[in-house]
């Protein structure tokens, strides 16, 4: 049986994953550089914001074709209000300060998060069980289930989405205009801290997102989930080209289908059986990373040099 | 266990220590209270004479409700959890055929209801053991029993010639229940039981 | 005077009715210097995973351990010493474990710890023992480095004489479980999985060795990380290996997701594991998909064991989280046989506690060597390396959303 399609398969959904929290890193940077490390956990809240929306305000037994878009949005609404309060009350306060400050700020919130959700949220200490689609599909030598499909779907439609939104929109443009050059784009009347706050709130709600396709996926969530996802996610992001949006999507697409191909194939390369399988697969996935850096410091799509990092 | 243990009766631990609870743990403390009892004024003796009567009748007719509880009959154990065997060597005429060992075993019954055993199965299917000469017995607690088991030779196919830890099936049954269980042994058993195999299923190489 | 003698007999009185009614409750707070001079609190270390990974077992080593000590305080087990649990969390990283050793060894009335969990978590603990002489009692770790040194298939060793543990060991648990899958189960090709820690690399190993000697194959191992989530890979790889069992060691975190992820896949093999699998959790994360689903597990199923009953009432009265069944009752008489070591050594010392900590570490480490009374699991009782005498295993699978016992097993080596 030929694996390589089912694995391809295997990688670009976990790419997908990266990448839509991907988004989330690089637009907070490429606007106001800041590498937001609580975004992993911002993650994880929408998780829980979710599973609280299917446990504790659905009825019992409603329909998931009911339920998914609702806890998408109760989900997206935890998400978002963190990821903004955080903006708000732990990053504005800071924004003049020397980098170092904001980012450890963002680790110091990052474990703030995680401990309140293990303390408060009711049995998260632990996996917590969340509702799956697990109806399976298979399409030649691919089985994909139903929440493969849903994750691929909202990939897509929340990355054109969000192209459409920065192009073509108003306030996408002012947003590039910000990312371009802060001060001058105040100074053409843009409400830049409007703008810093919309781009928390798009990464929030795409952490959101990937979050219900990950319980979907999944099957449970805890509190720990975004920590390495989180970290995933943001070697995607600069994989990519920090501060570039398709450059996230692509970083993640790359890392989940290089981590999967190297933990599938590499021990079959004779000589090779110590360094393969899936406990090597970080290492291959990083050692690409390190790779792309060496030959492209700016990234894979990066355009600007890194100035004012 | 006891043989490591310091200048001590035969009796068990177990009873040994419900002696040393009465006997002699008392006399120490007694001996302080009294020194110190001897310094105290009269009348604080008396005072707290009559404060300890009080806790004493106190604490008395707190815990008497709690001693006649009723003491329910300890259920009989579960067959597995108090039968053990151990290897004792093989059966020695050796002209038996070359396809069947036999295997001496003492088996015992730590407590409760007899336990009556069949030897059902050993390590693979290629090999089959039964009791001799009933292929199931009875064990009464405290009487170790000595039996032998036969274990034949079916198919050498697919047979693992040395296994590191051999085991027997047996099926227990006590007034409790029935449970399926397996023994296993290392060492000379696993020796005795791999040169048998080796004898009928590889008989060139040994 | 006559004011001495009123607070003399005020503090009696008081003393009187506080115990009296504390009468059943566990600790009456060390009490005032009354009429029992001697009244000390000694405490036992308990170092488990208490939050994230492996919590569900871990609690349940937390709890057993406290219903032990309660009942010892209880039942004036050891007259004039009131015993205090500590218990530590070690989140299952071998770095916290160190870390609580050496504060479970510095706290001056510490007499032995319980614990931990994880075997890779006992390697960095053993050392800080040994030094300050104080006697650790494991009710979970398998790995049989621990107890019979590196090298324990040619050339058994003990490491460290302080170092006990009331479970049994992988050789046997993987031993048994080739011999299982193979014979019951007749699985002949059988894809091996660890999660590179001490106790899942160990038992994997080991497992395989003996599924091949029984003449299994194994066609194919593979490695993960703790805490990946996404098996997608290796279940694409497993599916494509031909394999009819999976056998995975490690903990529930991680082969709750993979056995989930390999059943979505439409592999219906069933995986195997150990006893860091075997929680009421691995059946609730995984979910229908761990039906038919096996582990070994150390010792026979708490419920055939008479003399646990009141302990598993007593555990559910009380309403305390974690899982029991796993290694509850192996922690209550680890537990008690160091309660059992302290008195011996009180009695070895004309009925007082000696005032001596490092003396009394020494003496509850020997006595513990002499261990000999009937706990709740069975004989506890000690070899020459510091393993537990009851060696018993048992198989459970999951059926119809519980694990349910198929097969259980004794072992007398020798």
């Amino acid at each position: 049986m030929n694996t390589l399609p089912q694995q391809l398969a295997n990688g670009l959904l976990l790419g997908s994953m990266y990448g839509l929290i991907a988004i989330g890193y690089t637009m907070v940077y490429g606007i106001v550089q800041l590498i937001n490390f609580a975004h992993g956990e911002i993650f994880m809240t929408g998780a829980f914001g979710a599973l609280t929306v299917y446990f504790y305000i659905l009825p019992d037994g409603t329909a998931m074709a009911v339920a998914v878009p609702l806890m998408l949005i109760g989900g997206g609404i935890v998400a978002i209000l963190i990821a903004v309060g955080a903006e708000r009350f732990a990053y504005r306060p800071l924004r003049g300060a020397p980098r170092l400050a904001p980012l450890i700020t963002a680790i110091g919130l990052s474990l703030a998060l995680q401990e309140v959700v293990r303390n408060f949220y009711p049995d998260a200490d632990r996996a917590r069980a969340f509702p799956g689609l697990d109806t399976t599909h298979d399409i030649g030598s691919v089985t994909i289930k139903d929440a493969d499909i849903f994750l691929v779907v909202a990939a897509i439609v929340c990355m054109s989405a969000l192209a459409f939104f920065v192009r073509k929109s108003r306030t996408g443009r002012a947003m590039q205009a910000t990312a371009q050059d802060p001060d001058t784009a105040q100074l053409m009347g843009i409400d830049t801290n409007r703008i810093i706050v919309i781009a928390f709130a798009i990464g929030g709600f795409f952490a959101a997102v990937a979050a219900v396709a990950y319980g979907l996926k999944y099957g449970n969530i805890d509190y720990r989930m975004g920590f390495l996802m989180g970290l995933k996610a943001f070697t995607a992001a600069v994989l990519g080209g920090i501060g570039n949006i398709y450059g996230a999507m692509l970083g993640g697409l790359v890392l989940g289908v290089a981590e999967t191909l190297a933990s599938a194939y590499i021990d079959g390369i004779p000589g090779m059986q110590q360094l393969g399988g899936q406990g090597w697969s970080d290492v291959w996935a990083f050692a690409l990373l390190i790779l792309v850096l060496l030959l492209r410091p700016q990234g894979l799509l990066g355009e600007r040099v890194a100035d004012r990092a | 266990m006891t043989g490591t243990g310091p200048v001590e009766p035969v009796n068990s631990s177990e009873t040994g220590e419900s002696h040393d609870v009465i006997g002699v743990d008392s006399p120490r403390p007694t001996d302080r209270l009294r020194e110190r009892w001897s310094a105290l004024p009269p009348r604080t003796r008396t005072a707290a004479l009559l404060a300890l009567l009080t806790a004493a009748v106190a604490t008395g007719v707190l815990l008497a409700p709690h001693h006649h509880r009723t003491e329910r009959p300890e259920p009989a154990p579960w067959p597995a959890n108090v039968t053990a065997w151990h290897y004792l060597g093989p059966v020695s005429p050796p002209n038996s055929p070359a396809f069947a060992g036999r295997f001496r075993f003492a088996v015992t019954v730590g407590k409760g209801p007899p336990v009556t055993l069949e030897v059902t199965g050993a390590s693979s299917p290629g090999l089959r053991a039964r009791a001799l000469p009933e292929p199931d017995f009875t064990v009464r607690p405290g009487t170790p029993r000595r039996i032998t088991v036969q274990i034949s030779v079916s198919h050498c196919s697919g047979l693992p010639l040395n296994a590191d830890l051999p085991f027997l099936d047996v099926t227990l049954r006590n007034t409790r229940a029935i449970q399926r269980h397996s023994f296993i042994f290392g060492g000379a058993f696993s020796r005795d039981l791999s040169e048998l195999l080796h004898a009928a299923c590889a008989p060139t190489s040994s | 005077m006559r004011r001495s003698m009123v607070i003399l007999t005020s503090v009696l009185a008081t003393g009187a009715l506080t115990l009296t009614a504390c009468g059943s409750r566990d600790d009456n707070g060390g009490g005032d210097s009354g009429d029992n001079g001697d009244s000390k609190t000694l405490t036992i270390g308990v170092d488990a995973p208490l939050s994230g990974e492996n919590s569900t077992t871990g609690l349940g080593i937390q709890y057993g351990a406290q219903i032990a000590v309660d009942d010892a305080n209880k039942n004036k087990l050891v007259p004039g010493v009131t015993f205090k649990l500590k218990a530590l969390d070690d989140k299952a990283q071998p770095a916290t474990g160190q870390s609580n050793a050496t504060s479970i060894t510095g706290d001056k009335t510490a007499v032995g710890a319980v614990g931990p969990l994880n075997s890779g978590v006992a390697q960095t603990m053993q050392q800080v023992f040994a030094s300050a002489n104080m006697v650790q009692i494991s009710p979970a770790n398998t790995n049989p480095e621990l107890t019979q040194g590196k090298n324990w298939q040619t050339d058994k060793k003990r490491p460290y004489k302080t170092y006990f543990r009331t479970a049994t060991t992988d050789e046997l648990q993987g031993s048994f479980a080739a011999g299982y899958a193979y014979n019951k189960l007749k699985k002949k090709k059988v894809f091996v999985v660890d999660d590179k820690q001490t106790y899942g690399a160990g038992l994997a190993k080991i497992f395989a060795e003996q599924f091949k000697k029984v003449g299994g194959k194994v066609v194919q191992t593979d490695h993960v990380n703790t805490g990946t989530k996404d098996f997608g890979s290796l279940v694409t790889k497993i599916k494509n290996s031909g394999a009819d069992l999976l056998y995975y060691g490690g903990q529930y975190d991680e082969s709750a997701l993979i056995t989930k992820q390999l059943k979505d896949a439409g592999v219906k093999i069933p995986l195997f594991g150990g006893d860091g699998m075997f929680a009421s959790t691995y059946i609730e994360a995984a979910g229908a998909s761990s039906e038919g689903d096996l582990v070994t597990a150390i010792g026979v199923p708490a419920d055939t064991l008479p003399a646990a009953k009141t302990f598993i009432e007593t555990y559910k009265a009380k309403g305390y989280k974690g899982d029991y069944g796993a290694y509850g009752a192996y922690a209550y008489d680890a537990t008690t046989a160091i309660i059992k070591a302290v008195k011996a050594a009180v009695d070895a010392n004309d009925g007082k506690v000696p005032s001596d900590i490092n003396a009394l570490r020494s003496t509850v480490v020997d006595e513990v060597q002499k261990s000999d009374f009937e706990g709740l699991t069975g004989k506890v009782a000690f070899d020459q390396y510091g393993d537990t005498t009851n060696k018993q295993l048992t198989v459970y699978q999951v059926e119809k959303g519980e694990w349910k016992a198929v097969e259980t097993g004794t072992a007398e080596l020798n």
